[in-house]
């Protein structure tokens, strides 16, 4: 065996280690996730609580559960469609708000809260739609496009759509009521998951769930699917429909989960990054690794939204913030390293 | 001087022995049942008295007469004959703790007078008038209060006595539930016992609070409210002097865990735009009411849920009365303008944020656009306005289009007034307005909060309007006496109060 490939194969199980150290900290995660809350008393619960405590048992099994479920499946999904996006569109710096995904959602919620009459469902259903809308014009119009190759069209699509959507939603804020509606948009475009229930995680799973499990199945392609598309072609790959199809799955579980949740930001920017400084830019490990670390990381930030306070804190704030710190830290370590 | 002090004590030491014949006052009748409308001159006692009375002519001149010289405010003096207001008191057994009475007039007209006062008057009677009826002759007292064609005498006990303790959970509440309301998103909810630990939520927090606060068991009850910002409590202190020690202020946009953690049997908010909460909340068996609070139905409504929520129907219909009295009054003499002559009125939000003025018309099945029509305004601007909910920016192009023959401004409380109203004079476009030059550009008015929100002020809003809208049809409506009897109805607020708290806030007349 020479010494490139024992390296290799040395790096793969050191890689592999961290994934599992990754999944065991997600799990262990969830499990202290459900013990931290405002009820009974702030902050701490006492697992002794919960056999005396009835209330504080439906709001561990009712409102916790779900909570933190939901938190972990946004995360891994914000963060599996992120590196997808990076990968497919060799660009360190989209994510799913790229293809006029995220501004859809926004717009569509807004449009929900202001003339549709603002219930939950339609808020969401609006949200959902036009993410796809979003995507669907984005790929329509890279086809009519007559510029550069494949990926430098759906970015230019994807930034006009965008635009188109970020201006529908100035609109619609700039008609909104500023005392009724406009905080309603502001808070939605904040994100959270104080609202969730076992019914919306029911709602969300039969879409997230598939969609994961193809990002995860098909991960070796991404590497391929990186490639220009001669040289992707030539290895064996069906670029355009095998993009289609990560294109698809993405979208539908970050529309799944925005529709519920709101806009989380720099969450599939962020960690997707840091998920290659840890686990390498194989997407052989920095998918799963991306999708671990993603539902740990939103997990953690949610805790501190839910509780730190006597009011929610908007997730989307703590997602920003945390998420740079972390970042700016693995960046400026990595750089001492190199001096050393 | 000694003498009729002396008088007074007798009357009180009297008064009081008659209540402590009585083992239980009854609860004051709703005015509604009061405002009688038979031809038969009676008059009708209620309240915290040994027992409710309807008088005739002669058994009231049976406790004996007097006669009171009276002069009006136009000089003139008359000479009425009538029963002093000691012996008819003392008659009918007004209970020690009562502190004011409340005189209803058969068309719907009510004014209050401090009952100390009034029983240190010996001239002050219940006259007999010439063409038959009743009326109040108080010499020496304001004008809007000596009612005419008085048909109920109400004495009130002082709600603010009322002794509140903190809310434990364990108040014993006669009929105590199981109790059914429907609530403004048409939800029925069903509580097994009246709720003692209510927590408010949502947006616009403020209008819940100071509904619930029109019921003494809401002050008791309440436990909890979201973001009780420095402005929110402004008014609510001078209610209620424990509100900032009592009740616990949550954060913006608690979450429903963070709401458990106050152990709430109810939850009231007023925004549907936040549904989720309710489903959210009904995960832990924590129920919530909403209020709709934007519409005259959809606020008698939710005065009576709480009225049954609170286990105090009796207010409830108090509280209504007395809002429809007053819209009662308004809508008569409005009905006989031809709709040919009533003005044509544009009611405008003004906002400057970022130093860029806009101005915004209301939805029209808004409040705002209420209280307009209600005072007998055409508002011009239903072409432009969203249906159900917000406002729409306007341009001065289409304000100069519709050329309305009023314009009524409404700004947030921390804007000037009369500094906003002078700006808009001044401006190149607004000068220009049939309006403005005609003098008809009025601010809205406001005490700590705005009077054409839905809350419980938008009555004194929908008064003040009928007044600026048709200041002939209107000149007899007090507006100074109508804020006393708001504050003084609703909130238990005496006369003294009203004049610290309440009316150095108050502009009436910006324009």
């Amino acid at each position: 065996m020479s010494v490139e490939t024992e390296e290799a194969a040395g790096r793969a199980g050191r890689f592999r280690r961290r994934l599992w150290g990754l999944g065991g900290a997600l799990l262990l995660g969830v499990a202290f996730s459900l013990l931290l809350g405002r009820y009974p008393a702030p902050y701490f619960t006492p697992p002794g609580v919960l056999r005396e405590n009835e209330l504080a048992r439906t709001v561990v099994l009712n409102l916790r559960l779900p909570r933190i479920l939901t938190a972990v499946l946004l995360g891994a999904t914000l963060a599996a469609a992120g590196t997808t996006f990076q990968l497919i569109f060799r660009n360190p710096l989209v994510d799913a708000g790229f293809l006029g995904v995220s501004q859809g959602a926004a717009f569509g919620a807004s449009l929900g809260i202001v003339f549709l009459g603002g219930s939950a469902a339609v808020v969401q259903g609006s949200a959902a739609l036009f993410a796809f809308l979003g995507l669907a014009a984005s790929y329509l119009m890279a086809r009519r496009l007559r510029l550069g190759d494949w990926v430098l069209r759906l970015v230019m699509a994807g930034i006009g759509i965008s635009a188109f959507y970020s201006a529908g939603t100035g609109i619609i804020k700039y008609l909104a009521d500023p005392l009724k509606q406009l905080p309603d948009i502001t808070f939605w475009l904040l994100g959270g998951l104080w609202a969730i229930t076992w019914e919306d995680v029911l709602h969300i799973l039969p879409v997230v769930i598939p969609a994961l499990v193809v990002i995860f199945l098909m991960r070796w392609r991404l590497n391929l699917l990186s490639l220009r598309d001669a040289t992707a072609f030539a290895l064996g790959a069906l670029p355009g429909r095998e993009r289609m199809v990560m294109l698809v799955a993405a979208t539908a579980a970050t529309a799944a989960v925005v529709s519920k949740a709101g806009q989380i930001g720099w969450v599939g920017l962020i960690v997707p990054h840091i998920a290659r400084r840890v686990l390498g830019a194989d997407a052989q490990s920095a998918v799963p690794g991306g999708m671990l670390l993603g539902g740990l990381f939103v997990l953690l930030c949610d805790d501190l939204a839910r509780t730190v306070l006597t009011g929610e804190i908007p997730l989307g704030i703590l997602t920003s913030l945390i998420g740079a710190v972390a970042f700016f830290g693995l960046l400026l370590r990595h750089e001492l390293e190199l001096k050393r | 001087m000694m003498k009729s002090l002396w008088k007074v004590m007798a009357v009180l030491v009297l008064l009081s022995v008659l209540a402590g014949c009585t083992p239980t006052p009854p609860p004051p009748t709703p005015a509604a049942e009061a405002v009688s409308t038979t031809d038969e001159a009676t008059l009708h006692v209620t309240g915290a008295i040994a027992g409710e009375r309807t008088f005739t002519i002669e058994e009231l001149r049976a406790l004996g007469t007097r006669e009171t010289a009276y002069t009006n405010k136009d000089g003139e003096t008359a000479t009425y004959t009538g029963v002093p207001f000691t012996a008819l008191l003392a008659e009918v057994g007004a209970s020690a703790d009562a502190t004011t009475l409340i005189f209803s007039a058969r068309d719907g007209y009510e004014a209050q007078a401090p009952l100390a006062d009034v029983t240190a008057c010996a001239e002050c009677i219940v006259a007999f008038q010439d063409q038959g009826g009743f009326r109040v002759v108080l010499p020496g007292f304001p004008g809007n209060i000596q009612v005419r064609d008085l048909i109920t005498l109400q004495v009130l006990a002082d709600t603010a006595a009322i002794p509140q303790a903190p809310s434990t959970g364990d108040e014993t509440i006669p009929n105590d539930g199981p109790v059914t309301v429907t609530d403004a998103a048409g939800r029925t909810v069903s509580l097994p016992r009246l709720p003692r630990r209510i927590v408010i939520v949502g947006r616009g927090p403020y209008m819940a609070l100071h509904l619930l606060y029109t019921f003494p068991e809401g002050r008791s009850r309440l436990i909890g409210v979201e973001s009780k910002s420095a402005s929110q409590s402004d008014f609510i202190v001078h209610v209620d002097p424990d509100f900032v020690d009592k009740v616990v202020g949550l954060a913006v946009n608690p979450n429903p865990e963070q709401i458990a953690a106050l152990e709430p049997d109810l939850v009231l908010m007023k925004s549907v735009v936040m549904e989720e909460m309710g489903d959210a909340l009904a995960q832990v068996n924590i129920p919530v009411v909403y209020l709709g609070l934007e519409t005259p139905e959809q606020f008698f409504q939710d005065v009576t849920n709480l009225g049954l929520l609170l286990g105090n129907p009796t207010r409830a219909a108090e509280i209504i009365a007395f809002y429809q009295s007053r819209l009662d009054r308004i809508t008569a003499r409005v009905a006989e303008v031809p709709e040919s002559e009533r003005p044509r009125v544009l009611l405008v939000y003004y906002s400057d944020r970022g130093a860029e003025v806009a101005v915004q018309v209301p939805a029209q099945a808004w409040m705002q656009t209420f209280q307009v029509q209600a005072a007998g305004g055409i508002p011009v601007w239903l072409s432009e306005a969203q249906i159900t909910d917000g406002w729409t920016v306007v341009n001065v192009e289409q304000i100069a289009a519709w050329n309305p023959d009023k314009i009524f401004v409404v700004m947030s409380y921390d804007h000037d007034t009369q500094a906003v109203i002078d700006g808009l004079k001044a401006d190149v476009y607004w000068k220009a307005l049939t309006a403005v030059q005609n003098g008809e550009l009025y601010a809205y008015p406001m005490d700590h909060f705005e009077w054409d929100t839905p809350e419980p002020r938008w009555i004194l809003g929908v008064t003040w309007l009928a007044t600026r809208i048709y200041p002939d049809l209107f000149a007899d409506v007090d507006l100074q006496a109508e804020i006393y009897a708001f504050f003084g109805k609703l909130y238990g607020l005496d006369h003294a109060a009203v004049d610290t708290a309440i009316m150095p806030k108050v502009f009436l007349n910006v324009r």
